[in-house]
C-alpha cells in the first residue's frame, strides 16, 4: 500500500513543474482565511469550514446550519487579498459552495514613474471562482469509519498588465475521522488543471498536501487542537516538504486563541491569531477571527475573516 | 538663422489656372472620381517638367498617385485596369493602391469601376525651421552615469540624408548608422536635402549609444514600409520630424495617425515633430450669415486674404473639417481668389465631392501667374455647418489665424509623443517658439506632450531650428532613459519624460507647452524593478550596493531563486529563470532587495510575455 502511495506521489511530482516559479497563478496556493493561517496555514485534515472551498473542499462538510457564509480581507506583503463563499448544507449533509478570492495589487514605489490618467499602469489583479460539492460519505454509508469527500471546480484569471493567463483547475480531497471524531487525516490535491495566455500554455501550481488534527477536550470550558500539514509533492520532487502546524485552544467555546508555524525553504516563520465566535441565534454561530504572520523574507501579513451559519440547524457529526 | 518648412503635399491639389476665372461659379459640380487637383493635368494645359515635380508627386517623369478603391471591387482587378491604362503599381496598403502614371494618360482612369477616389499621392513635408539640448536637457549627467542610449533602437523615419556620408566621416553619426532608402532615388540624393541627416545627428547627440535606423520616405505607402521595417528591427522609438497636413481632420485619425496609434501598440514611442504651424493656421465653425454660401471669416468678410503675392510664388493650402474621415457627408469647397481692383476673383477652386465615402479634406497648391492681393474662401456645397481648419502652407500670411489647434498630422494621433519647441536662449522659462504648433485636437486632446530644444548647434545646418529639431532632442532623451530601464515598456518611457518634465507657463499641463520641457533626471531609487518585462533578456535590478542579496519569491511566498551582487557594478541582473534554470511563468513575483547595511525592500515584479514579445 505505502509503495503504490509512493508511487502516486512520485507521477504527480513527475506532472508538476520542478522547480516554483516554473507554473502560473501562484496566488492559488496563499492562504485567504485568517482561522487557517494562524494555523501556519495548516488545514487539509479540518472538516466544517467554510474555507474548505480553497483547501480541502471536503472540509466544507459538518457546518452546523443549512447556511454558511464567509469573508475575508487581508494585508498581504504589499497587495490586498479578499475571498468570499457561500455554503448550502441538505439535510442529508452534502455540501454544495462557491466561493470566490482574489489580489488586488496596489500601486507602489518604483523607478520609473507613473501617472494616473494616462493608463491603468501596470494594473493587475488574481481571480479565482469556484463550485464545490462535498458528501459526508461515511454517514450516509453508514459506515464505521467516518469520512467525507469532496471536490472543486474553478475558474482562475489573473491580468498582468496586457496579458492574461486563464485557468480552468478542479481540487479533490478526503478527510476521514477517527476516535469519535477527535483524530482526523486529510488529503488535498489543489489546482489540477491547465491554462495559459495567448501566448503559451501554463499549468497551475499543483500541490499535493496530507495533512493531520487532533481535537482535545480537556475540560468541558477548555479544548486544545492542533493541526498539520506537510507538502508530499516537494517530497516526491526530492525536495525539503514544506511543513505547516497550529495549535488551538479554545475556552468557553467563545474565544479561540492560535498558533502555528511554518517551515519553507530553511526559512522558519511564525503566526498567530485569535478570534470569538457568538451565537447570534441558537445554532446560528457568528465568528470573527484575524491573523498574522511575519512572513519573515517577504513582509507582514495580516488577515481578518468572519463567518456565519444560519437556517435550519444541520445534525454536526464532524469537528472543526 | 535659416528657417526651413517641409509640407506635406495634400490628397487634393489644384494648380492655378495662367488666367483667371473672372467670376466665382460653383454650381453644377460634376461627380469624378479624379481629384479636381489633376483638372489642369486632364484638360492638357501644357505644363513644364519642373513645374510638375513643384506641384505634383513625381516619379522618373510620372505623376504619383493613389487610388483608394471603395470595397465592392477586388484590389487586384483594380490595380490591373490601371495597369492597362498605363501605369505602374508601386505600392498597395489596405484600400489605397500606389502608382506611377503619365500625366497625358491620367484621363483614361476617369469612370474606373471600384475605385472611389484617384488623386496626388500624399508628401510629407519635414519640419525643420535648424547642440546645446545635450546639456539643457541633462543628458549629458545621464551620459555620465552610463546611459547613453544602449541597447536602444531608434528608427528615423524621414525625407532627406543628402550629406549622410559626409556626417558619419566627420564623425557627428556613428558608422553603424543602418540606411534604407524607400523611395528609390537614392538614400543620398541631394535633391531631397539633409533634414533627415540633421535630425539624426540630434538624435546622436542625445543618445550617442543608440543604434539608428535611418529611412528614407516621400509619400505615405513609403511611410507604412518604413514603419513596418523599424518595427521588423525591433525600434524602441521612432521619430518623425515631419508633418502631413490634410491627413486627418485633427482628432488623430486617418492612415498617417493609425501607423503612429500601431507603433505605440507595439511597444515602440513614436515622437514627432507638433508642426510650425502656429502661424499658419485658421479654425472657426462654418458661419454663413448671409447665405451666400461662403464661410463669414468675420461680419463683413468671406475671404481670409494672405496678403500681396508675387508671379512665381507657391501658394499650398489645406482645408479639412471635423468629419468622419473616409466618410465625409459634408460637401466643402476651398477658393483661392484674386483682387481684381473691384472685386475677388476666383483662381483656383478645389471641389472635390464628399458625399459619404470621401475624407473631409480639400487643397490647392500652385503657382502664382499673377501679381497681387490673394485671398483664401470656403464654401459649403451642401452639408452641415463644422468646425474648419485652413493651414497655409507656403506664401502669403492669412490675415485671420489661430495658434491654437495649429497641431499638425500626425501629431494629433493619440499615442503621438508630440513635441513643440524652444529657443535654446528661452530654454529656462520660455516662451515656445512662436511657430511651433499648440493643441488641443480637434477632439480637445492635450498637445503637444512636451517641449524640446530647437535652434540647436547643428553640423548640417549651424543652427537647427523648428520643431523638426525639437522632436529628435525629445527621441534621444527617450532613448537615454529606456537605456535605463531596459525592460520598460513605451508608455513607462512616456510617462517618465512627462513626469519629469520641467513645467512652464501656467501651473501644470498646458496646450502650449504640454507637461513642459523635457528634463532628464537620475531616477535615485532602485529601479528596473516593478516594470512590466515583455520576455526580452535580462531584468536589471540597479543602484544596489555590492553584497546585496536579491531574493525572487512566488506571489505565495515560495523561492523563486536569490541573486547577489558580487561586484562594484552596483547592479544585478536576473535571467528571469528559477533556480533550476527553467524559465519562470508569467506573474507577478516579490523581490526582496537586502543591501549589506541591513536595509530591506520589498517590490514587484510582473513578468508578461504575450504582446509585446
Amino acid at each position: 500500500m505505502r509503495s503504490r502511495i509512493v508511487a502516486v506521489l512520485f507521477f504527480c511530482g513527475s506532472i508538476a513543474h520542478p522547480y516554483v516559479g516554473a507554473s502560473a497563478l501562484e496566488f492559488m496556493n496563499i492562504d485567504m482565511c485568517a482561522v487557517s493561517s494562524s494555523f501556519g496555514g495548516a488545514g487539509s485534515a479540518s472538516s466544517g469550514t467554510i474555507e474548505g472551498v480553497y483547501k480541502n473542499p471536503s472540509s466544507i462538510t459538518g457546518l452546523p446550519t443549512a447556511f454558511s457564509v464567509y469573508g475575508s480581507y487581508a494585508l498581504y506583503v504589499l497587495d490586498s487579498l479578499y475571498s468570499g463563499a457561500f455554503a448550502y448544507q441538505f439535510e442529508n449533509g452534502i455540501v454544495l459552495a462557491f466561493g470566490t478570492k482574489g489580489i488586488f495589487y496596489n500601486a507602489i514605489e518604483a523607478g520609473i514613474p507613473y501617472t494616473s490618467g494616462f493608463s491603468t499602469n501596470l494594473g493587475a489583479f488574481d481571480l479565482y471562482a469556484a463550485g464545490a460539492i462535498a458528501l459526508p460519505l461515511g454517514d450516509m454509508l453508514s459506515l464505521p469509519i467516518g469520512f467525507s469527500v469532496g471536490a472543486t471546480l474553478g475558474y482562475a484569471l489573473e491580468v498582468l498588465d496586457t496579458t492574461a493567463i486563464h485557468a480552468f483547475v478542479a481540487s479533490v480531497g478526503g478527510v476521514a475521522f477517527f476516535v469519535e471524531r477527535k483524530l482526523t487525516g486529510g488529503v488535498t490535491i489543489k489546482n489540477i488543471g491547465f491554462g495559459g495566455t495567448d501566448a503559451e500554455t501554463i499549468l497551475p501550481p499543483l500541490e499535493i498536501l496530507l495533512g493531520a488534527g487532533y481535537t482535545w477536550d480537556v475540560i468541558d470550558a477548555l479544548s486544545l487542537k492542533g493541526l498539520l500539514d506537510i507538502d508530499a509533492l516537494s517530497f516526491a520532487q526530492g525536495g525539503i516538504p514544506t511543513v505547516r502546524a497550529g495549535v488551538e485552544v479554545l475556552i468557553m467555546k467563545f474565544a479561540a486563541v492560535r498558533l502555528g508555524c511554518v517551515y519553507a525553504d530553511s526559512q522558519f516563520d511564525i503566526t498567530a491569531g485569535a478570534g470569538a465566535k457568538f451565537s447570534l441565534t441558537a445554532g446560528a454561530p457568528f465568528s470573527v477571527d484575524y491573523s498574522f504572520s511575519t512572513a519573515t523574507w517577504i513582509g507582514m501579513r495580516h488577515t481578518l475573516s468572519m463567518s456565519y451559519s444560519f437556517g435550519d440547524i444541520r445534525g454536526q457529526k464532524t469537528t472543526r | 538663422m535659416e528657417r526651413h518648412f517641409f509640407i506635406l503635399i495634400v490628397l487634393l491639389t489644384t494648380v492655378l489656372p495662367a488666367a483667371g476665372i473672372e467670376e466665382i461659379s460653383r454650381k453644377g459640380k460634376k461627380s469624378s472620381i479624379l481629384s479636381s487637383s489633376l483638372s489642369e493635368v486632364t484638360g492638357g494645359t501644357a505644363r513644364s517638367t519642373e513645374q510638375f515635380r513643384r506641384e505634383y508627386p513625381m516619379r522618373d517623369g510620372a505623376m504619383v498617385l493613389h487610388a483608394r478603391v471603395n470595397g465592392k471591387r477586388d484590389r487586384a482587378d483594380t490595380s490591373a485596369d490601371i495597369v492597362r491604362a498605363g501605369g505602374i503599381i508601386t505600392g498597395e496598403s489596405k484600400d489605397i493602391i500606389e502608382f506611377s502614371i503619365a500625366p497625358d494618360t491620367i484621363r483614361l482612369l476617369e469612370g474606373m469601376s471600384g475605385v472611389a477616389h484617384i488623386g496626388p499621392a500624399m508628401r510629407a513635408i519635414p519640419l525643420v525651421i535648424e547642440g546645446e539640448n545635450v546639456v539643457l536637457t541633462k543628458a549629458s549627467n545621464m551620459h555620465t552615469n552610463g546611459y547613453d542610449g544602449r541597447g536602444i533602437k531608434v528608427g528615423i523615419i524621414d525625407l532627406g540624408f543628402y550629406s549622410n556620408t559626409q556626417a558619419i566621416a566627420a564623425g557627428e553619426l556613428p558608422s553603424t548608422v543602418i540606411t534604407r532608402d524607400f523611395t528609390g532615388t537614392g538614400f543620398e540624393a541631394s535633391a531631397d536635402g539633409v533634414h533627415g541627416t540633421a535630425v539624426a545627428e540630434v538624435v546622436h547627440e542625445m543618445a550617442p549609444a543608440a543604434q539608428l535606423y535611418l529611412c528614407k520616405v516621400r509619400y505615405s505607402l513609403e511611410l507604412q514600409q518604413a514603419y513596418d521595417y523599424c518595427k521588423s528591427m525591433g525600434a524602441h522609438i521612432i521619430n518623425h520630424s515631419a508633418a502631413w497636413v490634410g491627413a486627418s481632420t485633427g482628432r488623430g485619425d486617418g492612415p498617417i495617425c493609425a501607423i503612429v496609434n500601431d507603433a505605440y501598440s507595439n511597444n515602440i514611442l513614436w515622437v514627432n515633430a507638433a508642426g510650425n504651424h502656429a502661424q499658419m493656421h485658421w479654425q472657426g465653425t462654418y458661419s454663413d450669415a448671409n447665405a451666400d454660401e461662403l464661410h463669414d471669416f468675420s461680419g463683413t468678410s468671406y475671404v481670409n486674404t494672405l496678403g500681396p503675392l508675387a508671379g512665381g510664388q507657391v501658394v499650398n493650402i489645406v482645408l479639412t473639417w471635423d468629419d468622419v474621415w473616409g466618410a465625409s457627408t459634408n460637401d466643402y469647397d476651398l477658393l483661392l481668389l484674386r483682387w481684381n481692383g473691384s472685386a475677388w476673383s476666383l483662381v483656383a477652386i478645389s471641389e472635390d465631392t464628399q458625399n459619404g465615402d470621401d475624407n473631409p479634406v480639400e487643397g490647392i497648391v500652385g503657382t502664382i501667374g499673377t501679381a497681387g492681393t490673394y485671398a483664401v474662401a470656403v464654401g459649403k456645397y451642401s452639408g452641415e455647418a463644422k468646425k474648419l481648419r485652413i493651414f497655409n502652407l507656403s506664401a502669403g500670411n492669412l490675415t485671420y489665424k489661430s495658434t491654437a489647434g495649429s497641431v499638425t498630422t500626425p501629431s494629433d494621433a493619440k499615442h503621438a509623443f508630440a513635441v513643440g519647441a524652444i529657443n535654446y536662449a528661452n530654454w529656462p522659462s520660455g516662451p515656445q517658439e512662436s511657430y511651433s504648433s499648440l493643441g488641443p485636437t480637434v477632439d480637445g486632446r492635450l498637445k503637444p506632450e512636451i517641449c524640446g530644444v530647437d535652434n540647436n548647434t547643428n553640423y548640417m545646418y549651424v543652427r537647427f531650428t523648428g520643431t523638426s529639431s525639437a522632436s529628435p532632442c525629445v527621441a534621444g532623451a527617450a532613448a537615454v532613459i529606456w537605456s535605463a530601464y531596459q525592460n520598460c515598456a513605451a508608455r513607462d518611457v512616456w510617462n517618465a519624460l512627462i513626469h519629469y518634465a520641467r513645467d512652464l507657463g501656467p501651473a501644470g499641463p498646458d496646450n502650449t507647452y504640454g507637461y513642459g520641457a523635457v528634463n532628464i533626471e537620475v531616477v535615485k531609487r532602485f529601479a528596473a524593478i516593478n516594470n512590466a518585462y515583455r520576455g526580452v533578456g535580462d531584468i536589471i535590478i540597479d543602484q544596489v550596493p555590492q553584497g546585496t542579496v536579491i531574493r525572487i519569491y512566488a506571489v505565495s511566498g515560495k523561492i523563486v531563486t536569490a541573486l547577489r551582487v558580487a561586484d562594484a557594478s552596483g547592479s544585478a541582473r536576473w535571467n528571469v529563470r528559477n533556480a533550476g534554470g527553467t524559465a519562470v511563468a508569467p506573474g507577478v513575483y516579490y523581490c526582496t532587495v537586502q543591501e549589506p547595511s541591513g536595509v530591506m525592500r520589498t517590490t514587484r515584479i510582473m513578468i508578461t510575455r504575450s504582446r509585446y514579445q
